[in-house]
């Protein structure tokens, strides 16, 4: 390494130590910006799963006649299987269904109610998910066919579409509000950022002139503050990572009720590799950017 | 070496469309191996003039000449190698607020291509020249007026330039100080620096006996080989 490299890298870590008040400043506002980000991933994250979770709700129930034959159902699964609009079909046999009961209401009146008349009242089903919300159209048309009708008791198709398409609508608003809103925050973000270290890089002006005044070349200049830039980046991101971390520790419980199930600590521990090359990536690219740009500024004859 | 070809200088000042004229018709010829005392009041435009020297203004109207080089036709990549070649000493002194005074003095002999072996002790050299030798770890604001202003003087010796600009060097320092910085500059112009030194010290100028330029009112009022205070 060159000497001059060298007094730049200390000069750099000089700054950045002596310079307590620029350097929490830009640590700061960095370390907000980050923050920021990770949590509209979080919440990016957050509006894919809700959408999953109520396209997966959205399903088409048929049940089928007491008695009807397990062999009939699944004939009829196999061709529903074939139908290349279909996505899942789950078999939910009456035992399943009575089982399922009991799991869900041990401690309650309905409980007794069930046992008191002594027989299972439940019919077996299938559940079929369509790949896409719109498609439930075509897989109701196809159930109606007369062949089916003579095992199929009813067809539970949510009045074919309107139900489906409003919860559909729903959740593409959801995800574009969401994206949306995403977007225009991480813009901000960046504004207020790059504004707030331009102003703390302000009051470097006369430094900078002093330098210029002795001599010191563009790049002798700029590179200790590139280096605090760095630095800067670097802690900023480093107290977002383990703050958010956690956060979503501390918080996945509470906040997992509202979001249907979401759970932020497992999201975080799924997607760390990508949370931390965005976390580190937006930071040390606000510290060093904006540092240059700053800098730069002063730096015109 | 120096040239200023009639020089005008004028300020815009803001909120009325006056304008202060600080230097009016100015010319001279320096020499290199000079010692010239510029003298006037303050307000006269001494440090006007050292700063269009050292292209840290622009004239409004006339030319300055460095070697033969027009400075307000100098490229930007150049002027890191023309103020290589000038010690300054700033009335406000201009430290780096956020170095040491070790790191003050060695950061002019850094952006230079200087080796850096030899730096280091130069600059201890140079320090105890000015009698710092005991603060070098000091912020310039845990020092006295004077105690910069020595720094600024170490700072503008350090890198061995042709020409030291010296705006009112001595104007914080004690006599014992005063003597001491006013030997150093006898010092390097015997060896071949050319000093320009601005003060309103009538005791300075009168001790020099060397080439007085008087600027009244942004005026060249006197040019004498050999000169006295004479405001
Ligand atoms: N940046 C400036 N803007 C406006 N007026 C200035 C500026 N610098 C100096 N002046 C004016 O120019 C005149 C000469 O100033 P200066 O060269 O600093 O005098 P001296 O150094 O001899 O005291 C003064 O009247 C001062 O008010
Ligand atoms: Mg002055």
């Amino acid at each position: 390494m060159s000497k001059k490299i060298q007094k730049i890298l200390k000069s750099g870590w000089d700054n950045f130590q002596r310079q307590g008040i620029l350097t929490f400043a830009t640590l700061f506002i960095i370390f907000i910006a980050v923050f920021l980000a990770s949590s509209l991933y979080l919440f990016a994250g957050a509006i894919y799963f809700l959408n999953d979770r109520l396209q997966e709700r959205i399903d088409i129930s048929v049940f089928f006649k007491e008695n009807t034959a397990r062999e009939d159902i699944v004939k009829i699964e196999d061709q529903l299987k074939a139908v290349p609009e279909v996505k899942k079909v789950e078999y939910f046999s009456a035992d399943d269904a009575y089982q399922k009961f009991v799991q869900d209401h041990k401690d309650d009146k309905y409980y007794e109610a069930l046992q008191a008349i002594e027989m299972n009242p439940f019919l077996a089903s299938i559940h079929i998910q369509a790949k896409n919300p719109s498609q439930y159209g075509s897989i109701s048309t196809f159930l109606k066919k007369d062949e089916f009708q003579s095992v199929i008791q009813n067809v539970n198709d949510y009045k074919r579409g309107t139900v489906i398409q409003k919860l559909t609508d729903l959740t593409k608003n959801i995800r574009t509000i969401g994206l949306a809103l995403i977007g225009f925050l991480s813009l901000i973000a960046v504004l207020v950022t790059f504004n707030t270290i331009k102003l703390t890089i302000f009051s470097q002006k006369a430094e900078i002139e002093i330098m210029r005044l002795v001599g010191a070349k563009r790049r002798f200049i700029q590179g200790p503050y590139f280096i605090q830039g760095l630095l800067c980046g670097l802690s900023a991101s480093l107290l977002a990572f383990v703050l958010f971390g956690a956060m979503a520790f501390l918080l996945q419980e509470k906040l997992s009720g509202i979001f249907l199930g979401f759970n932020m600590f497992d999201f975080y521990k799924a997607n760390i590799w990508e949370l931390v090359a965005l976390q580190f990536g937006s930071g040390l690219l606000l510290g060093t950017v904006s540092s240059l740009l700053a800098v730069q500024a002063y730096l015109k004859k | 070496m120096i040239k200023l070809e009639n020089i005008t200088k004028t300020y815009p000042l803001s909120f009325n469309r006056e304008t202060k004229v600080a230097l009016q018709n100015v010319s001279f010829d320096v020499e290199a191996g000079e010692f010239i005392t510029f003298c006037g009041r303050s307000g006269a435009g001494k440090t006007t003039l050292l700063k269009l020297i050292a292209c840290q203004e622009q004239p409004t109207e006339g030319a300055v000449f460095f070697d033969g080089e027009n400075l307000g036709k100098i490229k930007d990549k150049d002027i890191c190698a023309f103020r290589h070649q000038i010690g300054f000493v700033f009335q406000d002194y201009k430290l780096l607020s956020y170095k040491t005074v070790f790191e003050n003095v060695s950061y002019a002999l850094e952006v230079t291509d200087y080796q850096n072996g030899v730096m280091d002790n130069e600059v201890s050299q140079i320090l105890e020249l000015v009698g710092l030798e005991k603060q070098t770890n000091s912020f310039p604001h845990e020092l006295s007026g004077g105690e910069k202003q020595r720094v600024a003087i170490a700072r503008a010796l350090i890198h061995r330039p042709k020409v030291i600009l010296a705006d009112e060097p001595t104007g914080n320092l004690d006599p014992y100080h005063t003597r001491d910085v006013l030997k150093i500059l006898n010092k390097v112009n015997e060896l071949g620096t050319t000093i320009l030194l601005a003060t309103h010290s009538k005791e300075i100028v009168n001790s020099l006996q060397r080439r007085v330029i008087t600027i009244e009112d942004g005026q060249i009022r006197s040019d004498e080989a050999n000169g006295r205070f004479i405001l």
